[in-house]
């Protein structure tokens, strides 16, 4: 197999593979809390996350393989981009502006805003979903 | 945008993957290019059509033709 086709594989491969760990850490943690995890489940949860951590650096490291992976690459940049810029400029405004028509009591203090406590997260998610869908779904026409 | 690349690679019983050989491209990008996912550059599409001794417009059919 040429070199260029193994890397583009690896860069595929660590797209899917990234996608799925984000995806499995984060139902775990965002449905257990500390006291709930067993050790075990916390050092798979660990694994998940640096395994999803070096899948974006293996798809760093081949992006520019071809100009096929180049191209998945840039999409999944764009779509990281503009969806976590919205979500830091306009999540805080949106969310308090939920909070103030339907939960009055709830005040927010700023720091604690979602938008800012998961933009790391959608940072991430909206990459890997951005490479993954322009891959699947994408039509040139 | 519609092509002729899968027609082409059929007539000499080419595989994607040995397409893909012949332009320095991954078997993936073959693929994204006969499914019309992926428009290949033009350096690209240069090769392609060498490759093929056609020209681009004889293989790529943007629709305005």
């Amino acid at each position: 197999m040429p070199l260029k086709q193994k890397r583009a594989n690896r860069f595929l491969r660590a797209s899917e593979v990234g996608l799925a760990m984000f995806v499995a850490t984060t139902l775990v943690t965002e449905t257990t809390t500390p006291e709930d995890v067993s050790f075990w489940v916390r050092w798979l949860v660990i694994a998940g996350i640096s395994a999803c951590a070096i899948s974006l650096v293996v798809m760093f490291a081949y992006r520019n393989t071809d100009e096929y992976t180049r191209s998945l690459w840039n999409a999944g940049t764009s779509v990281s981009f503009i969806g976590t810029a919205l979500l830091l400029l306009f999540g805080g405004f949106l969310e308090q502006l939920f909070y103030s028509m339907f939960i009055p009591e709830r005040m927010l203090d700023p720091g604690m805003a979602l938008a800012l406590q998961y933009a790391q997260g959608v940072l991430i998610l909206l990459f890997l979903a951005g490479v993954l869908g322009k891959r699947a779904l994408a039509s040139a026409a | 945008m519609k092509n002729r690349l899968k027609v082409l690679r059929a007539e000499r019983d080419w595989s994607q993957a040995e397409l893909a050989a012949h332009l320095d491209v991954s078997r993936q990008a073959v693929n994204a290019i006969e499914t019309g996912k992926h428009d290949p550059s033009l350096p690209l599409a240069f090769r392609i059509a060498r490759l093929f001794d056609l020209g681009i417009e004889e293989i790529f059919d943007d629709g305005n033709g």
